[in-house]
């Protein structure tokens, strides 16, 4: 296996001295995807905590970047997007030159107030990458509960835990039929950073990232355990790492065995609420995601 | 343009709003970033710790790294360091008790790593190829006297030697290497990998005197006139301890040291018929293997101890439960039954207990329970002695246990400038240990030669038990925690769960009636496999964890060291670099109390 | 070689857009706008425009991909009207906070409850505090020139501000008239290409667009100096009306347009279809009843053209305005701003207001020169009492 560290651009495109907490996700797939994209990249800036690197002077990233407002991170996508095709055609920009346009944005604005956007967006099939950064709820606001907050999860709007499901935006966005979904996690940059690469080297169309990014502030768990809760997700079965390759779907990585669920929860102190019955009904609600997804026998 | 600058505002400045850039937009990406470790109130910092394996060794192999060189297959800097610590890596790689597995932090996984046949596949890559001798220091122009061959008295020459000491060792046989060329059986340690091992420690620099026994003609004394500033005794414990019971003077009856020695020094000894060993250690094992050998019909060794108190090694244990020889646990012996002068046989009675209650060794019999073995020869393993007679008023004193007094640090003796290891003092007795005090009194003997202050360093705790750490060898200049790296201390996430491959022996079959290697290692690729095992306890393997996961970018290469670096100036403190440290490399203080 | 042509406002308004060679167009289709977006299709679909057509899914991202497209240094054009225009309505700001000359086509319909489908001005006035430049048009042929004209304002270096072309929906966007469309040399030598500099997301000159200015540090600043930009637009504004006039033997006036004004006792005021009623009403009084009668047609509303105002207004006894628009709770909207520019001097003419033809409600030549009769009895008045009037009120007497 290669070492990811010697095998990625040593630039840091995203540059120390932003202002993400410590211990925020953001700062590392910000990193990597900069790293992996490289400068030749036009940034889309959705309303997420990670407009505060790009928005705030100075700025930390050294790719052009455009912040609109909470919604468009996926118009804005289309619009760059159309405009370089353009530019190119007109020999305003070289033909053969390869810019990547990308969009980050949060679950909130992905999946609540942006998405018609973004279906908008990838039903043209217009040409970039999006990433979804799934805090699980609106951050920067202080942690209300999204459409994508998880069942039972505490936040300053659900008192006493979320009563609804978390929204399935990649299986939505899948059902969009464009060339690339990936889900991903902080927790497992080698699987991140190949499916960027891949998504990288596609040809032109609308390729979507969703990526689990726990949340120190707003999870309420120590700051030096992000990438632990992280990997906790994917190896008790929470969150699953998968790709839609042009319509085929593949698990990346396949947990040795599953944990119990209560292993991720228990770090966390927005599930400090939740009864025996909350916990066995996630834990059957796992089970059952498994079953459909994939054959293997849980803990 | 007329409103736009071509930079972004500097933000220790006030602009007015013809100034700003137009759009709000920040032009270009100015050089100054924001000093975020401000924010810092837990501080992280990259401080090794001493894996388990180089804890327990008794000479400080510097393990993980000549793991590393194994696993990256960069075997020219795995021999470097494996020799760096080690004058004996052939001779360790075959009868060392490898102490280091039994610390091993995948012992209670899946089973510790296999170091020694690491050790062993180095030695046996790089047998027939011609190594450059390590010099690690310049000529001193000092002379210094070894007294004895064997394992301790030539590792300590070879330090000396490695430092740039001139060195003479002075043997009382006519072959150099002690133990290991006259007692240990050439089915655990074939005399041509001795002889290697012993040629790269002459090329080192280092000359031995056969036939040169100190006593009579050469005394220390005269070694002192003639120049040599700093002498280090390891005359070892050549004997055998011996025991007055009725019948140990019929022939028959053999000494297992002695037995030994013949057997090895080519003495003709046939044995035939039943042959009973009385001891419980690893010459015992190694006695009723080499009888087995030499024609005996059968092999019954007689312990005080259970299996389990045996001092012999459970591996030794096994190999002579498959040639055949059985254990009669529990039985010490009462006396030898003789006949026309010859053993006939030996009566045994009960042991009850072995040790006391403070753990020291005092057998309690019942006299009334015993059993009697037909047998054409008794051979007494029952432990070793040293000879010290020759030190006779030298000034140094002896112990007790007849051995000589030492400072338990330094290895110094009562006289300043000797110093004495191996055998011949009171530490357990096995190859590692003593090259490991050989080593150790050879860095004592290093600042004694240069004037140091040697109860001063001792005191200040600064006293190296390895030679990088003596001579600043180490490849990673970040400090180094005292304590060794325990499982708690690794983050198991990276580490996959790998089985063992374990080295492979002659059958018993192959070995019967002569005195082949029973050991006959692994395949280079098991090796390599092996080495991927390593869990590089307490040191950084440069896995880049650190450095993909800092949110903040604040761990980057450093290009003068190509080891990773924490740049504060940015590091918020969030502690991820070392909660995801898979080696536990990293330590987190409180800002300000470190 | 210019061409004559039967054509509807929209058309119109989408044949200017393809002589300014826009590059990128996204557009969300609404009535009255709708045919705006279906000729650009067209122009784009058949290669007599080189543009990127983008069919968004909402007026919202229509707005987003305008401005993320003129940030890369595409010439964008769009089009909108009534729901649509307030739905993009917080993107509005972002185009011109970030001084991104963006051009669209606003064809005025009223915003529902009640829903119409029907002309109103209330749509884009509302958008009076997005800082985009708002010029009022009162033909087809107008609105072909202005939104040629708009992208030479909007891009003059001294301007950089988005700029909407209005016109009423149904009255202007869907009768045909006679248009003269430009000559495509003459077009090009008028209006020179986007090659913008302040903003441009441009890999190789990374610049960090739209950045959150916390703590007061220069939000003050950046409002000023949009302020700056909106008064340099007058003067832009005058000049390109100017170079427009000199290359196609056209004018418009530039901020407004004053007609029969001199020795007029009284004015009508009025912006968009009004006009050439209330133009017909003036002359008729002029010259069969020789009343001292003039009218002002408000073109720019943003920038609010005040000194011009005050300099054709200040000397009369009185003005009316007629609008097709009301701010509830105040009055019309123009005249609201007009009162407040004129302010309460001595020597300020009367003013009246009247709203009417909302929801696309027929405003007559009758009912129009009902208001300016008005204006004669009431100019010597003391004070015009009364002065906001809901005209065409069913069942108010």
């Amino acid at each position: 296996m290669r070492n990811l560290a010697d095998t990625l651009s040593r630039s840091e495109i995203f540059r120390s001295g932003h202002a993400l907490c410590p211990g925020c996700p953001g700062g590392m797939i910000f990193r990597w995807i900069t790293k992996a994209l490289g400068k030749d990249s036009i940034l889309s800036m959705g309303a997420t905590c990670l407009a505060l690197p790009t928005g705030i002077y100075p700025s930390s990233v050294e790719i052009p970047s455009i912040y609109i407002a909470m919604a468009p991170a996926p118009a804005a996508v289309s619009g760059i997007s159309a405009a370089i095709k353009v530019l190119k055609r007109k020999g305003r920009i070289r033909e053969d030159r390869k810019i990547n346009v990308f969009a980050i944005s949060g679950d909130g604005s992905s999946g609540d107030i942006g998405m018609a956007s973004l279906s908008g967006a990838a039903e043209r099939d217009d040409d970039g990458i999006y990433f979804c950064f799934d805090n699980e709820a609106y951050m920067n606001t202080g942690i209300q509960r999204s459409g994508l907050t998880p069942q039972f999860s505490w936040t300053t709007s659900t008192l006493k835990g979320k009563v609804e499901k978390k929204k399935d935006l990649p299986r939505i966005m899948a059902a969009h039929d464009i060339p690339y979904v990936a889900t991903v996690s902080v927790g497992y940059p080698e699987d991140f950073i190949s499916k960027i690469e891949k998504a990288r080297d596609m040809g032109p169309g609308f390729k979507y990232f969703h990526i689990h990014a726990p949340c120190p502030t707003g999870w309420r768990f120590p700051e030096s355990k992000t990438i632990e809760v992280a990997r906790l997700a994917v190896e008790t079965g929470f969150w699953t790492l998968y790709e839609v390759d042009h319509g085929s779907t593949r698990i990346t990585y396949q947990p040795p065995k599953l944990r119990p669920v209560m292993d991720y929860l228990q770090l966390q102190g927005r599930f400090e609420g939740l009864s025996d019955g909350n916990v066995r009904e996630l834990q059957r609600g796992i089970h059952e995601k498994w079953e459909h997804q994939i054959t293997l026998t849980p803990e | 343009m007329t409103q736009s600058k071509a930079l972004g505002p500097d933000p220790l400045k006030l602009y007015t709003y013809s100034d700003l850039p137009i759009g709000a937009t920040a032009i270009g990406i100015p050089p100054e970033k924001r000093k975020t470790g401000l924010w810092r109130y837990m501080r992280p910092a990259f401080l090794e710790r001493i894996p388990p394996c180089q804890e327990g060794c008794p000479l400080g192999n510097w393990i993980d790294r000549f793991n590393a060189g194994v696993t990256d297959k960069e075997l020219d800097q795995a021999w470097w360091a494996l020799r760096l610590e080690n004058p004996f890596p052939g001779v360790c790689g075959r009868v060392c008790y490898h102490p280091c597995q039994e610390s091993c932090n995948r012992k209670d996984m899946e089973g510790a790593l296999s170091i020694q046949a690491m050790e062993r596949h180095l030695a046996d890559h790089f047998f027939h190829k011609k190594s450059k001798p390590l010099r690690l220091g310049k000529n001193q122009g000092k002379k210094t006297a070894v007294v004895g061959s064997g394992p301790a008295g030539l590792s300590c020459a070879y330090f000396l030697a490695l430092m740039g000491y001139d060195v003479t060792v002075f043997e009382a046989q006519a072959d150099p290497g002690g133990m290991l060329s006259q007692v240990i059986p050439r089915y655990r340690l074939p005399k041509e990998v001795l002889v290697r091992d012993l040629e790269n420690i002459r090329e080192a620099g280092v000359e031995i005197r056969v036939n040169s026994p100190i006593g009579k003609d050469l005394t220390l004394g005269r070694l002192q006139e003639n120049g040599y500033q700093a002498i280090f005794i390891s005359a070892g414990a050549p004997l055998s301890r011996k025991l007055s019971m009725e019948g140990v003077t019929l022939d028959g009856v053999y000494w297992g040291v002695e037995f030994l020695r013949e057997v090895n020094t080519g003495k003709p000894t046939a044995l035939n018929g039943d042959v009973v060993v009385v001891g419980g250690g690893n010459v015992a094992i190694d006695v009723a293997l080499t009888a087995l050998r030499l024609g005996a019909g059968s092999v019954r060794i007689a312990s005080l101890e259970s299996r389990a108190e045996m001092p012999a090694h459970s591996w030794e244990q096994d190999d002579a439960l498959e040639e055949g020889v059985s254990f009669h646990n529990g039985w010490g012996p009462k006396r030898i039954l003789g006949e026309d002068g010859n053993v006939v046989g030996i009566e045994l009675k009960r042991c009850i207990s072995v040790f006391d209650k403070e753990g020291r060794f005092a057998p309690v019999y019942d006299e009334a329970v015993t059993e009697t073995f037909k047998a054409e020869a008794v051979i007494m393993a029952i432990g070793q002695a040293t000879d010290l007679s020759f030190l006779e008023g030298s000034g140094i004193q002896i112990e007790p246990g007849e051995t000589i007094q030492v400072d338990p640090v330094t290895l110094q003796t009562t006289v300043a400038e000797i110093f004495a290891g191996g055998d011949s003092i009171d530490q357990p007795r096995s190859v590692s240990e003593a090259i490991g005090s050989g080593k150790r009194a050879a860095i004592a003997m290093d600042h004694f030669l240069r004037g140091d202050d040697l109860a001063e360093i001792v005191q200040k705790g600064a006293l190296a038990r390895t030679m990088r750490e003596h001579l600043d060898l180490d490849v990673n200049p970040a400090p180094r925690c005292r304590k060794a790296a325990t499982l708690e201390d690794l983050n198991l996430a990276y580490c996959s769960s790998l089985p063992p491959h374990q080295p492979r022996k002659l059958s018993p079959v192959d070995r019967a009636g002569n005195f082949k290697e029973i050991n006959i290692g692994m395949a280079p690729e098991e090796i390599t496999e092996e080495a991927k095992r390593c869990l590089s306890c307490g040191v950084c393997r440069m896995c880049g964890n650190c450095y993909l996961f800092c949110p903040d970018g604040a761990v980057q290469l450093d290009s003068s060291t190509d080891r990773y670096a924490i740049d504060y100036d940015y590091c918020k403190g969030c502690g991820i670099c070392q909660n995801e440290c898979p080696a536990g490399a990293i330590v987190v203080e409180v800002e300000g109390v470190g | 070689m210019e061409k004559r042509k039967m054509l509807t406002g929209n058309y119109a308004a989408a044949h200017g857009a393809r002589l300014a060679r826009v590059e990128v167009v996204p557009v969300y289709p609404i009535t009255p706008q709708t045919h705006i977006m279906e000729k650009m299709a067209a122009f784009v679909e058949s290669g007599e425009l080189d543009a990127e057509f983008v069919p968004v899914e909402s007026e919202h991202s229509a707005m987003a991909v305008a401005i993320a497209a003129q940030a890369t240094g595409a010439r964008t054009f769009t089009a909108s009207s009534s729901q649509g225009l307030v739905y993009m309505h917080e993107n509005l700001f972002v185009a011109s906070g970030l001084r991104l000359p963006v051009v669209m086509a606003m064809v005025n319909r009223t915003i529902g409850a009640p829903t119409t489908i029907c002309p109103d001005l209330s749509d884009s006035l509302d958008q009076r505090d997005t800082g985009w430049i708002q010029i009022y048009t009162e033909s087809a042929q107008e609105a072909h020139d202005m939104i040629i004209q708009a992208y030479r304002v909007g891009e003059d270096e001294r301007v950089l501000l988005p700029v909407g072309i209005c016109f009423e929906g149904m009255i202007i966007s869907h009768y045909m008239e006679p248009v003269e469309i430009l000559d495509q040399g003459k077009v090009d030598r008028f209006l020179p290409p986007y090659r913008p500099e302040h903003v441009v997301l441009d890999p190789d000159r990374p610049m960090s667009v739209h950045q959150l200015v916390l703590d007061d540090s220069y939000y003050t600043e950046y409002k000023y100096q949009q302020q700056v930009a909106m008064e340099e637009a007058k003067g832009v504004i005058q000049e390109v009306d100017e170079a427009f006039g000199e290359t196609f033997g056209r004018r418009y006036g530039g901020l407004i347009s004053t007609e029969m004004m001199e020795d007029a006792e009284v004015a009508l005021l009025t912006l968009g279809s009004m006009a050439p009623t209330a133009r017909a009403v003036v002359s008729q009084l002029r010259e069969e009843e020789d009343m001292p009668i003039g009218l002002v047609k408000l073109r720019a509303f943003r920038p609010f053209p005040d000194e011009e105002l005050k300099e054709s207004l200040s000397n009369l006894k009185a003005v009316a305005v007629l609008e097709r628009d009301v701010s509830i709770g105040a009055g019309g909207i123009v005249y609201l701003e007009l009162a407040h520019c004129l302010g309460k001097k001595h020597d300020s003419p009367l003013l009246t207001n009247y709203i009417m033809g909302l929801g696309g409600r027929d405003v007559t030549f009758e009912e129009i020169k009902d208001t300016a009769l008005n204006l004669f009895e009431e100019r010597d008045a003391e004070v015009m009492t009364n002065p906001i009037r809901w005209y065409q009120v069913r069942g108010l007497s």
